[in-house]
């Protein structure tokens, strides 16, 4: 009977410890996750604490639209926004005065004195002030991709993140040149664009183009050479985060610039040499996962942003200091 | 089910709607250009193991529960069910890890036949099905050596202990209840629970959830003196077994030949299966009038089961993921200042409407509502028949194993002369004093050496107490060297 | 045993026999019926189908299923990593080259905050240092996961998806997946992002949200 028990100990005893050696070594499944396997984006919001708040929001006006891709400002504050297959005009309240049915998505849009150039994915149309459609232009190629429209009194430049590359046209669709951005003696990689956010915008005689790859803008004369650039990756709140960024520029009057960033996506004011001012809008103003923040700059410093989370235009104001 | 039907329609649905989104991120993402020729590597897709393997463990399972019947019905060897006891513990247990195993199976084979829209791999319903049917013509053979659950339990019972009646009854409802909520979750699409608390199943993967662990380790101890209490006591697929056990065409039988009463095997099963003779004590009238009460008390029974079945249903809705995201929302909703979970966090950038969610919970909480008044009639049921059955008392003359308990283990063979005569004896000694059967709840029976000749030890020890009507315990242990001392 | 005993047995055994057979051909009803339900859901959609990719043509669950993982509507919370039953979890993160940018600051690869742009560990998203980073020519740096460092937990994921073009992506690798009856990281799931889906359709969700194959 002792033999038993003493057989019937050492089992027990046997199958305690390797319970706990299966259960401390080997582990358990468990259903708390440990620090280290969690994303924290802290060091970003960090940094977006320290910087100066310069701009508040306004007014938001609401678009009809599913799928807002951009926008623009045109005369006497008429705001023209593209998505879903229209073009919406609206006056500078925000109401809509005019929504023209397209042939196929749009995706960009600038609008001039004179027309409105509507960008889609490998073409561009002219559309006038009233809404008739007056040119197409051709076909870019079949990887074309137009993610960024501009234009001044007489040329329209084309960003297309498919082919990586910058569209000269004049205003009849005549084609002026094409920009590659690898620099002058064509060394460079060029425009390093891993996702579809390409922007331009025109200020004075040149033409500043996002290098999203290289978290810089770039400035080009109209003949494509390379004036200057600025910007850099960093954590740091005048840096550019993320692996592209910035998403969408505007200049304002000033010549300063004003960018957009997806990831952390928040609206930041620059001055014209590239020195960071302050934040427009922080990150924890949009919802997770916001992409596609499109700006626009009036010349009363009022600054216009897309906002397609909430299908919206949101407009801030200067803080008065 | 309609539900999922349904479910997944509106899900379609409203993906659909938020299908912009996807749409423009599924489009052409351009590759740079690379200028040094390098070539895109594309991203592999292992194979799973391949469809064969399945052919081949129903055909293993096929394969042992032939020889497991054969172990126990025809060569009677108890050492043969050993091996194939070991046999399953390495291939159904630690080498299958456990998974898809009969014990869960029915699960799928329910789930399909609730859910048209449902169906179960061919395979699983081999599962499913095998050791049914051997139990429909030979008896719990799979319980005996073919069950990587039972045979682990198996292998530890050292001392085992007999429980008194009352307790045993008791805890023989367990399986019912079991049977019956696994069932109704798996109506509800709740989840599949026998799988998410089979305590084995972490030993043989060696890693699971850290109390599943204990349990099972907990089992094992417990099991090493009350004899495999997870097969006697919550296995649901026992009761199929049991009730098919019960249909049997042949059985396992202590004796060989002939039982000749001479009470050696009243302590040989661990596992309390071995019914004792009885005799009628009472006036036949009285059986009947106990069992008219039973009969009356049963629509009563299941009444009140019906009635009280939806309270039970509705608290084991509560573990149901859907019906738990509908009421995280709606706390957040009526208390702003709650913090998302991760659930109602992901919910809601699913985008998903919480209308369609809503219409889901309804129609779920419609099925555990019908699921909880036959869940609790089934267990009215159950009690009823229990009743019943320890009502009855049927005049038996020999000591044989119950059909529906016995787990077919091959123990209580040694303990039958009839056995050792039909073996010659001459080596069997060792298998006299096999290391199962119950220890002395009565004290003074002293154990012979298995190396003596003939001890002849009585003792007018107290009768064994919980076993109704049995004799007092009047034991001659006789150890025989020669064929003709066996004759008593 | 008396007459009456021998009747009762004789009774008892022919109303066993009755029944055994009744509850065999129950048994066979169902199997046939599972198994014909089978038959007639596949070729419902054409008369070769085997369980198909296209689950919402005829809205039936097919038979000999797998687990999928659908990573639009993964959230990284990191229990992929930890609910397996087994210890190394068979979610493996995968890499669809044909969407990576190839940035050289890739958010999938650097912790945020990285000091510098090279493989100390310090650096490092990946908890386990599964992630190779490999130059190609400038600017541009290739990605790829080494299966058998990766526990799944799906930071390179979140990294890539907020910031990058979400190219990384938490998958079931299904030569380690034990596919269990109930998958414990699909009962842990926040998002509900599991499923069991056929066998040709085990690896087609993609991160993009498209489902080639």
């Amino acid at each position: 009977m002792n033999r038993k028990l003493t057989a019937a100990l050492i089992i027990a005893i046997a199958i305690s410890v390797s319970t706990l050696l299966v259960v401390n070594k080997r582990g358990c499944s468990t259903t708390s996750v440990p620090e280290s396997y969690l994303y924290s984006t802290k060091v970003y919001t960090d940094a977006e604490r320290s910087a100066p708040l310069l701009y508040r929001e306004i007014s938001r006006i609401p678009l009809s639209l599913l799928e807002p891709h951009a926008l623009t400002i045109g005369q006497n504050g008429t705001i023209a926004v593209v998505g879903d297959k229209a073009l919406l005009l609206m006056d500078s309240e925000g109401r809509e005065k005019q929504r023209i049915n397209l042939d196929s998505p749009p995706t960009c849009i600038a609008w001039t004195s004179t027309n409105i150039f509507v960008g889609f994915n490998t073409h561009i149309e002219v559309y006038n002030a009233a809404g008739n459609r007056l040119q197409t232009w051709q076909t870019l190629g079949e990887n074309a991709w137009l993610t960024g429209l501009a234009a001044n009194t007489n040329t329209l430049f084309a960003a297309d993140y498919g082919q990586r590359i910058v569209w000269q046209f004049g205003f009849d669709g005549q084609l002026l040149g094409k920009f590659n951005g690898r620099g002058p003696q064509g060394s460079e990689p060029g425009f390093v664009i891993p996702s579809p956010y390409f922007d331009l915008a025109i200020h004075n005689e040149s033409v500043w183009i996002t290098n999203p790859g290289r978290q810089r803008l770039e400035a080009y004369s109209f003949a494509g050479k390379r004036l200057s650039y600025w910007g850099k990756a960093s954590t740091e709140i005048d840096g550019f985060c993320g692996c592209c960024n910035p998403s969408y520029i505007a200049i304002t009057a000033d010549g300063g610039f004003v960018t957009s960033e997806k990831g952390m996506p928040r609206v930041k004011r620059y001055a014209s040499d590239g020195a960071f001012l302050g934040m427009v809008a922080p990150s924890d103003t949009f919802p997770k996962g916001t992409v596609g923040l499109d700006l626009a700059a009036d010349n009363d410093g009022i600054i216009l942003v897309l906002d397609p989370g909430s299908r919206a235009i949101r407009f801030y104001a200067e803080e008065a200091l | 089910m309609r539900i999922r039907l349904i479910s997944l329609s509106i899900m379609t649905l409203g993906l659909v709607l938020v299908a912009p989104t996807f749409v423009s991120a599924a489009e052409r993402f351009p590759t740079p250009d690379f200028e040094t020729g390098y070539t895109l590597p594309s991203t592999p897709q292992p194979a799973p193991r391949a469809a064969m393997w399945e052919v081949i463990d129903t055909v293993t399972l096929l394969a042992a529960l032939v020889l497991g019947a054969i172990f126990a019905l025809k060569l009677r060897s108890r050492r043969a069910i050993t091996i194939l006891s070991l046999f399953t513990i390495a291939y159904f247990g630690f080498w299958k890890k456990g998974c898809i195993c009969p014990v869960g199976s029915w699960q799928n084979v329910f789930q399909a036949m609730t859910d048209p829209t449902t169906t179960v791999p061919t395979s699983v319903l081999f599962v499913f099905a095998l050791p049914l049917i051997f139990a429909l013509f030979f008896g719990r053979i799979f319980c005996g050596a073919v069950c990587p659950l039972g045979a682990i339990q198996d292998i530890v019972i050292l001392k085992p202990i007999r429980l008194p009646q009352w307790l045993k009854h008791a805890l023989s409802l367990l399986p019912y209840v079991y049977l019956g909520i696994a069932a109704l979750l798996v109506y509800t699409g709740t989840a599949f629970l026998v799988c998410r608390y089979d305590p084995f199943v972490g030993i043989y993967r060696m890693n699971g959830p850290f109390w599943i662990i204990i349990f099972g380790a907990a089992l094992l101890l417990i099991g090493i003196f009350v004899a495999r209490p997870y097969c006697r006591f919550l296995c649901p697929y026992g009761v199929l077994l049991s009730w098919a056990s019960a249909l049997s065409w042949r059985k396992v039988t202590t004796t060989p030949t002939e039982c000749i009463q001479c009470q050696l095997c009243e302590d040989a099963c661990p596992f309390d299966a071995i019914e004792f003779p009885t005799q009628a004590t009472e006036a036949h009238h009285h059986g009947l009038k106990r069992l008219a009460g039973i009969l009356l008390l049963l629509p009563i029974l299941l009444g009140f089961g019906f009635w009280t079945g939806p309270h039970l249903s509705n608290l084991l809705s509560k573990m149901d993921h859907r019906i738990q995201l509908m009421a995280q929302l709606e706390l957040e909703n009526s208390i702003p200042a709650i913090e998302m979970n991760d659930q109602s966090a992901a919910f809601r950038a699913s985008g998903t409407s919480l209308a369609s969610l809503q219409q889901e919970v309804t129609e779920l909480q419609q099925r555990f509502k019908t699921g909880g008044h036959i869940l609790g009639a089934f267990f009215g049921l159950v009690i009823a028949c229990k009743l019943a059955a320890l009502a009855r008392v049927r005049t038996r003359t020999d000591y044989e194993p119950s059909r529906t308990n016995c787990l077919a283990c091959g123990r209580c063979f040694a303990y039958c002369p009839k056995e050792h005569e039909q073996r010659k004896v001459g080596s069997s000694r060792k298998q006299v004093v096999s290391y199962s059967g119950f220890s002395h709840i009565t004290h003074g029976v002293g154990r012979a050496s298995p190396y003596s000749g003939s001890a002849c030890i009585a003792t007018d020890s107290p009768r064994a107490p919980g076993i109704p009507g049995s004799t007092s315990y009047n034991a001659k242990i006789l150890l025989p060297k020669t064929p003709q001392e066996n004759d008593e | 045993m008396n007459q009456a005993q021998q009747t009762n047995i004789t009774r008892r055994g022919w109303l066993r026999t009755a029944l055994r057979t009744i509850a065999l051909v129950g048994l066979g009803g169902v199997m046939v019926g599972m198994v014909s339900r089978t038959k007639r859901l596949c070729t419902k959609v054409s008369s070769t189908c085997r369980g198909c990719a296209k689950r919402e043509a005829c809205g039936f669950a097919p038979p000999r299923t797998l687990w999928q993982l659908d990573p639009t509507k993964c959230i990284q919370c990191g229990l992929c990593a930890t609910s397996c039953v087994l210890e190394h979890s068979a979610v493996r993160c995968f890499h669809t080259h044909a969407q990576c940018g190839y940035c050289k600051l890739c958010f999938g690869y650097f912790e945020p905050g990285a000091k510098a742009l090279s493989s100390a560990a310090e650096n490092q998203l990946c908890p386990t240092g599964a992630i190779r980073r490999t130059y190609i020519e400038d600017p541009y740096f290739e990605i790829a996961i080494d299966k058998a460092l990766c526990i799944g937990c799906g930071k390179c994921v979140h990294g890539c998806k907020m910031f990058g073009n979400g190219s990384l992506y938490l998958q079931i690798d299904h030569s380690i997946c034990l596919n269990c009856n109930e998958c414990a990281i699909a009962t842990a799931c926040p998002a509900d992002a599991f499923s069991r889906v056929p066998y040709a359709e085990a690896y087609t969700k993609r991160a993009n949200g498209s489902s080639e194959a």
